[in-house]
């Protein structure tokens, strides 16, 4: 058994190395003249050391009482969220130096990821607040860098409802803190158990949550994420689906496992409904893929609260594992479409399968997969969860998202239908940069892998969580 | 050969994969046939190490521990029949297409393989979960087949194809979830499908559950109402995808209901077995009225398969044994015998690129031989005695006629207007005036002449000498307890 001490290093060091990475890059982008590859190049060194020192601390668990847990789960997830992170930068790499010309970028990636990786351990409620935060002002600062008025628009947008969102948390908060006289998410669990009948806590966590899913993006808190998404640059969209969404799932469920009372459950149960429903009615009517595949997003991210209804909610992070792999897979195709056509609707990328077949199939994964359809690694989580969902009892609300999964088919194909069943319309190549593709084949077959050998990563989510 | 399932399920797989690595496309042709040749041998062989009774060549693995879904697959005679049918039909209809396909020629048969694994899996499958797996995965080969090497009207077909199946099936994989959760309440962890044998469902949600199955496979069979995607699926998919869905794919829904809504809810399904017995028979009127009309062969023929399913509906939910033995029997003829119209028609399409009939008319004359196999499917598809058909159609007929008397002598109403739809067809194609632009279009060639032999051959060795393959289904019925006498 390693010392406490050692254990608790192991956060500390994943974190400050991070903290080190994000002000060693800002002054490295200061001191190389402001040259962007050497930059990025060395943001992708640091983040896979990082990657390496998350991955290694795997091994070691322990239980730290400053508000942070590193179990083997947590540090796992912590790879892999760096992991995300890496794909992210690498895909988005080449397409940056063109849009944003800053290294002051891969600073504020840093620092959201540092509050990811805080974010994914904690177990205090101050410190989700926290993390959240900074991820938070790390993506005002992002989706702004450009300086191009859309973005701008969409980063202020993103930082006024953010402040809502932060002010519903901290009133949440402060309720908490005055009834259970702390913050840790196993003292509210006590105090539950001792006071079952106290409506003010659920009260007061309701508005916690609401802050949190509003980050989540859950109807009826949805709607900014279709602004800011589609104002933002989609390289930006690929960190934002990938590991943000993670790790604010993460926090979702640490409330979830210490504390769901009925009445929560029920105001669930609303939300999801109309997160299974409402967006993937709303889908049907949009021409730009782009917004569609946010759409998308915002109902898989229903799905995956779908699965915190049951009593065992390992399937959530199952979930969440496939989904942010995919996603940062799509959004990465949709940038490369975006390099190539004006407009991306349907009925501009006519016989992309004819210019490009590896990307075409590649994004027929992604589709067949988020629509659910096995052997694919999206249908095996949609089983998963609404499994979860049925045990708890909850029988409805499965049928109705598999009636809105069914609903949901319909724009996935007919995204399918131009680039596959079309000629193209002109004989010109398409541009793209290596990286990028590179990694929409790795998260394609990842996707393909991750269902049908879903076995052994069910049983490391169940043994170590 | 230890384990000639799992064989059967990888060899059209691994060999798809390894297509984009081949240069010569004629190489890729003989390699798809000969793989599709290479499972119908493993088929014919596994038939004759068949022991009866028991499920055969059964292989167990591990798969998903936490809900202890495991790689099950195994045989008894009415699987083994149908993957035979399956292995017979693809073997055809990728010897059928090697000149009608010209764009893409390497995915064209990647995705057909494919196709075949996965529908030889959803027959092999003795695991629910595995079974959905395989009736799913199914419907992404054939999206690609029919939306890229389909007809003009092909993506509004496909569209709808995948968009009913898959709607249907999601309903039918929550009632799995059910179907899963009862039996684990009971203490039985397990997705087998004879451990769903033993669900104890009740009430609301026994009835959704029921519903749900009988959806899922009426719209694959499929029954009256949900029958609207298959004449435009028949009509814009390429031939082979045509004869593969006639062939195969429509009887994976009665499948489904011999393997899962009658032994998992038999009580159910005898009560509603009249009224699934009525909606089969006013499938046959109403489908062969709608061939009556049709001015295109292939929606035709699309219709005389709606009619045709009817019948066996009504064979299977009459619960007789000998009428579910013509129905089985009539499922396998029925894929020979839509398969070889498809065929035929594939095979004038390639010659004169139209599917009007009116366009047609006076070629028996310059095609003798295209003429008289066409007479031959189309005499096995209206069921005239010596051809497979008849024994199928006469021994429902028998069957039924015990349990509904009057439903059967309405559904031989039903076929004697197969009759006149089937001939009035012909007579407009092949007899009259002759038209100038047919009057030079080939005859039959060596490869069109192997394939429509085979088809020719079994419509009149079953029709013949049907006893042997009464023996085998019987085989299966013996074994199957959920049929009232």
């Amino acid at each position: 058994m390693l010392p406490k001490t050692f254990i608790y290093y192991n956060l500390f060091a994943t974190v400050s190395f991070l903290t080190f990475s994000a002000i060693f890059v800002l002054f490295y982008w200061m001191f190389s003249k402001k040259n962007y590859d050497k930059t990025a190049n060395i943001v992708l060194v640091l983040l896979s050391f990082a990657l390496a020192l998350s991955f290694s601390h795997s091994m070691f668990y322990g239980d730290v009482s400053s508000g942070y847990s590193s179990t083997i789960f947590n540090n796992l997830l912590t790879a892999f969220s760096v992991s995300l992170a890496l794909i992210s930068v690498i895909s988005s790499k080449d397409m940056m130096r063109e849009k944003i010309k800053y290294g002051e970028y891969y600073f504020l990636l840093f620092t959201s990821l540092i509050g990811s990786v805080l974010l994914i351990n904690t177990q205090n409620l101050l410190n989700i607040f926290i993390s959240i935060e900074l991820i938070s002002m790390s993506l005002y600062g992002i989706i702004g860098l450009t300086k191009q008025n859309e973005n701008i628009e969409s980063s202020l947008k993103y930082f006024i409802l953010g402040s809502f969102a932060s002010v519903f948390m901290i009133i949440g908060l402060f309720f908490i803190y005055i009834q259970t006289e702390s913050v840790n998410l196993s003292a509210i669990t006590k105090f539950y158990h001792l006071n079952p009948n106290s409506d003010l806590i659920n009260i007061s966590l309701m508005f916690f949550l609401a802050g949190v899913l509003f980050k989540l993006a859950i109807v009826p808190a949805h709607s900014w994420s279709l602004d800011v998404y589609c104002g933002a640059e989609t390289n930006v969209v690929i960190l934002m689906v990938g590991f943000v969404k993670l790790s604010v799932i993460t926090a979702v469920y640490k409330i979830f496992s210490s504390y769901s009372s009925f009445a929560i459950s029920k105001a669930f149960y609303v939300f999801i409904i109309m997160t299974a429903v409402i967006p993937n009615l709303s889908a049907l009517f949009t021409q730009n893929i782009k917004k569609i595949m946010i759409y998308s997003s915002i109902s898989h991210a229903g799905y995956i609260t779908l699965s915190f209804m049951g009593p065992e909610k390992w399937q959530a992070y199952f979930y969440a594992l496939v989904y942010s792999i995919s996603a940062v897979g799509i959004f990465s195709a949709v940038s490369f479409l975006e390099k190539n056509y004006k407009n991306i609707e349907y009925s501009n990328i006519k016989g992309l399968y004819h210019k490009n077949p590896g990307v075409a199939l590649s994004l027929s994964v992604f589709l067949f997969s988020f629509a659910g359809v096995p052997p694919l690694s999206g249908f095996f989580a949609k089983f998963y969860s609404f499994y979860n969902a049925a045990i708890g009892g909850y029988k409805d609300l499965v049928l109705i998202s598999a009636l809105a999964s069914a609903i949901s088919l319909y724009y996935y194909l007919k995204i399918l239908i131009p680039i596959f069943f079309s000629k193209p319309e002109e004989e010109t190549t398409l541009e793209f940069s290596r990286n990028n593709i590179a990694i929409i084949y790795f998260t394609a077959i990842i996707t393909v892998l991750m269902g049908i050998f879903s076995n052994p990563i069910i049983e490391l989510i169940k043994k170590t969580i | 050969m230890n384990q000639p399932i799992s064989l059967m399920l990888l060899i059209p797989l691994i060999t798809a994969i390894l297509f984009p690595f081949i240069k010569n496309e004629k190489f890729v042709k003989y390699l798809s046939f000969s793989v599709s040749v290479a499972n119908l041998i493993i088929s014919v062989l596994m038939l004759s190490d068949f022991q009866y009774g028991i499920i055969n060549f059964e292989e167990k693995f591990l798969w998903i521990s936490y809900f202890n879904i495991h790689y099950h697959v195994g045989v008894d005679m009415l699987s083994l029949l149908m993957v035979l049918l399956t292995n017979l039909t693809v073997s055809v209809s990728v010897l059928s297409s090697f000149n009608c396909i010209k764009k893409d020629i390497k995915k064209y048969y990647a995705w057909l393989l494919v196709l075949s694994s996965s529908i030889i899996g959803v027959f092999v499958s003795l695991d629910a979960f595995l079974f959905y797996l395989f009736w799913e995965a199914m419907l992404i080969p054939m999206y690609f087949l029919i939306g890229i090497w389909g007809g003009e009207n092909r993506i509004y077909a496909t569209v709808k194809f995948f968009i009913y199946t898959m709607g249907a099936s999601l309903i039918m994989l929550v009632g799995i979830i059910f179907t899963y959760i009862n039996l684990k309440n009971n203490g039985i962890n397990s997705f087998e499908i004879l451990d769903f044998y033993k669900n104890t469902l009740m009430g609301k949600t026994q009835i959704f559950v029921f519903i749900s199955f009988l959806i899922a496979f009426a719209v694959k069979i499929p029954i009256f109402p949900f029958h609207t995607w298959l004449p435009d699926a028949h009509v814009e998919a390429p031939t082979a995808a045509s004869v593969i869905l006639a062939g195969v794919l429509l009887k994976m829904g009665v499948y489904g209901y011999l393997r899962f809504m009658i032994p998992m809810f038999p009580n159910l399904s005898y009560a509603i077995a009249p009224y699934m017995a009525a909606v089969g028979v006013f499938g046959v009127i109403y489908a062969s009225l709608m061939a009556w009309v049709q001015k295109d062969i292939k929606k035709l023929v699309a219709y005389s398969s709606v009619a045709h399913m009817g019948l066996i509906v009504l064979g299977i939910f009459s619960f007789e044994p000998k009428a579910v033995n013509g129905a089985i029997l009539q499922m396998i003829n029925h894929g020979i015998s839509t398969g070889g119209l498809f065929l035929m028609i594939g095979i004038l399409y390639e010659r004169t690129h139209t599917r009007i009939m009116e366009n047609y008319g006076g070629i028996f004359k310059t095609v003798p031989f295209i003429s008289s196999f066409f007479m031959i499917v189309t005499l096995s598809s209206i069921a005239v005695p010596s051809t497979n058909g008849f024994i199928g159609e006469i021994t429902i007929l028998l069957g039924s006629f015990k349990k509904y008397p009057i439903l059967t002598i309405i559904s031989v109403s039903g076929v004697i207007l197969g009759a006149v739809y089937m001939l009035g067809a012909y007579e407009k194609m092949f007899f009259g005036e002759i038209k100038k632009e047919n009057s030079n279009i080939p005859d039959l060639n060596n490869r069109e002449w192997i394939y429509m032999s085979v088809i020719a051959l079994l419509i009149f060795a079953i029709g013949l000498f049907p006893n042997p393959l009464i023996k085998l289904i019987d085989d299966f019925i013996r074994t199957y307890p959920f049929i009232r006498s």
